[in-house]
């Protein structure tokens, strides 16, 4: 995490006003905004930004996707009402391919976490180490610089939600993986070990577990993180994965 | 019925059920002529404006007025989000060339896709005698990601992409002015 991102955080203790993410923000009647949040104490969160749009609609400029800022709310129903911000550090700039990367991830953020008010402290500083990644990546080299870090993102989304997924364990008989042996991905169960030759090598899901990733190995874990998080959403397909391959389609 | 018609004009913005309940007395007690007309002018243009099948602009016509004219430049496309960013555009009087409005942004989270852009009609026509395209799109989030998105999409077509500068506001003064949009600004820098 950035200096600036430390500050944000440390000035929390002052009062009620919390750190938190913006995820998503859309328009509400004739000046507001519905905008979701992610937080470390109070998982996502979300409240109305009465008048947002108004007055040149600064507000509304600042409550961006990807913004870290300071936020205090009341209410008691699932939408609270926005009362105070606090906007201490400047956006954090995600541009190109990247920026088709984050709106991903927000996108998985919101649809994972359907009314999570559990603590996501984990989930939360994780989130903000990806975004700095995402902002300072090489964007020529996507597939070194950025997905390790996204599928890293992935696989800790999923354990933190209960849904861990193990490189280490056969998930139908327990016993370790061996390096030798050929699994395969079966989501709910985990890693079961097949005798058909395509099946993952034991010894690439050991160094994924070890976040030793080359491009083969990214491939089986973006094989796998998909497949774990496809049977989470149950079927709606996320709009964002269907932009970003027509993208790498037309552009391969 | 009263009710009924009070609730109804509340979909409107900026209509809440005070005005709405204004409106509906004006008409009935003042104005009944022009509460016959405004209903059949409006459930006619409700079933005939569709969009025009080249800009996606609204229109009851298949192709609209702007893309049926005959002055206007053929060779230069202006990407707009909205059918209003249109008419702002419009509203100068500095813009010669065609239109296509996209009837929204890139967000995912709404739905809201290539798809629903229109992005492979937006394509199809810039094989089609295009020399530029002009983004004019938000300077949000989304905005962003729509310009990427259809810059990228562009890239193999034999097509200019240009995006509209991001700067100062006229008569605005450099403090007022936040962060983001000096960096834009100062990145947007011509020479003098
Ligand atoms: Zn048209």
């Amino acid at each position: 995490m950035t200096s600036v991102h430390s500050a944000v955080w440390a000035t929390k203790m002052s009062d009620e006003l919390r750190p938190a993410w913006v995820l998503h923000s859309r328009k509400y009647r004739d000046t507001s905004l519905i905008v979701d949040l992610l937080t470390g104490e109070h998982g996502r969160v979300s409240v109305v930004a009465r008048g947002a749009r108004s007055k040149g609609g600064r507000l509304a400029a600042n409550m961006q996707p990807f913004r870290l800022f300071l936020a205090s709310w009341r209410g008691k129903g699932e939408l609270k009402t926005l009362t105070r911000t606090d906007f201490p550090a400047p956006p954090i700039q995600i541009s190109g391919q990247c920026l088709m990367i984050g709106m991903y991830v927000n996108e998985l953020l919101v649809r994972l976490l359907v009314h999570t008010h559990d603590p996501l402290p984990h989930i939360v500083s994780g989130y903000g180490q990806l975004l700095s990644q995402l902002a300072a990546a090489d964007k020529t080299n996507i597939s070194r610089d950025v997905e390790p870090a996204l599928r890293r993102f992935e696989l800790h989304l999923l354990e933190q939600l209960g849904y861990g997924v193990s490189f280490d364990t056969d998930g139908s008989s327990g016993e370790k993986v061996l390096p030798s042996s050929r699994y395969r991905f079966q989501a709910g169960t985990g890693f079961v070990v097949t005798g058909e030759p395509e099946g993952y090598s034991g010894s690439a899901l050991l160094r994924i577990d070890a976040g030793d990733y080359d491009e083969d190995r990214a491939r089986v874990a973006r094989h796998v993180t998909r497949a774990a998080i496809d049977d989470l959403l149950g079927g709606k397909p996320l709009v964002s994965r269907q932009m970003y391959r027509s993208l790498i389609a037309h552009s391969a | 019925m009263i009710g009924q018609l009070t609730e109804a004009l509340c979909c409107l913005p900026g209509v809440g059920p005070k005005t709405a309940q204004r409106m509906v007395l004006h008409l009935l007690e003042r104005d009944r002529d022009g509460g016959k007309r405004l209903s059949q002018v409006l459930a006619d243009a409700m079933v005939r404006i569709g969009q025009c099948r080249q800009c996606r602009n609204l229109t009851e016509a298949s192709v609209c007025e702007i893309c049926a004219s005959q002055r206007r430049d053929e060779r230069v496309l202006c990407v707009v989000e909205t059918p209003a960013d249109l008419i702002a555009i419009e509203q100068t009087g500095h813009y010669q060339g065609l239109y296509f409005v996209l009837m929204g942004n890139l967000s995912p989270i709404d739905g809201v896709g290539p798809e629903e852009l229109g992005i492979d009609l937006l394509q199809a026509r810039c094989n089609a005698g295009v020399e530029e395209v002009i983004l004019a799109v938000g300077s949000t989030v989304e905005g962003e990601a729509t310009a990427h998105f259809i810059s990228e999409m562009l890239a193999t077509a034999d097509v200019r992409v240009t995006r509209l500068a991001q700067g100062i506001p006229m008569g605005g003064e450099l403090e007022y002015v936040d962060g983001g949009t000096l960096v834009h600004a100062l990145e947007d820098r011509k020479p003098l």
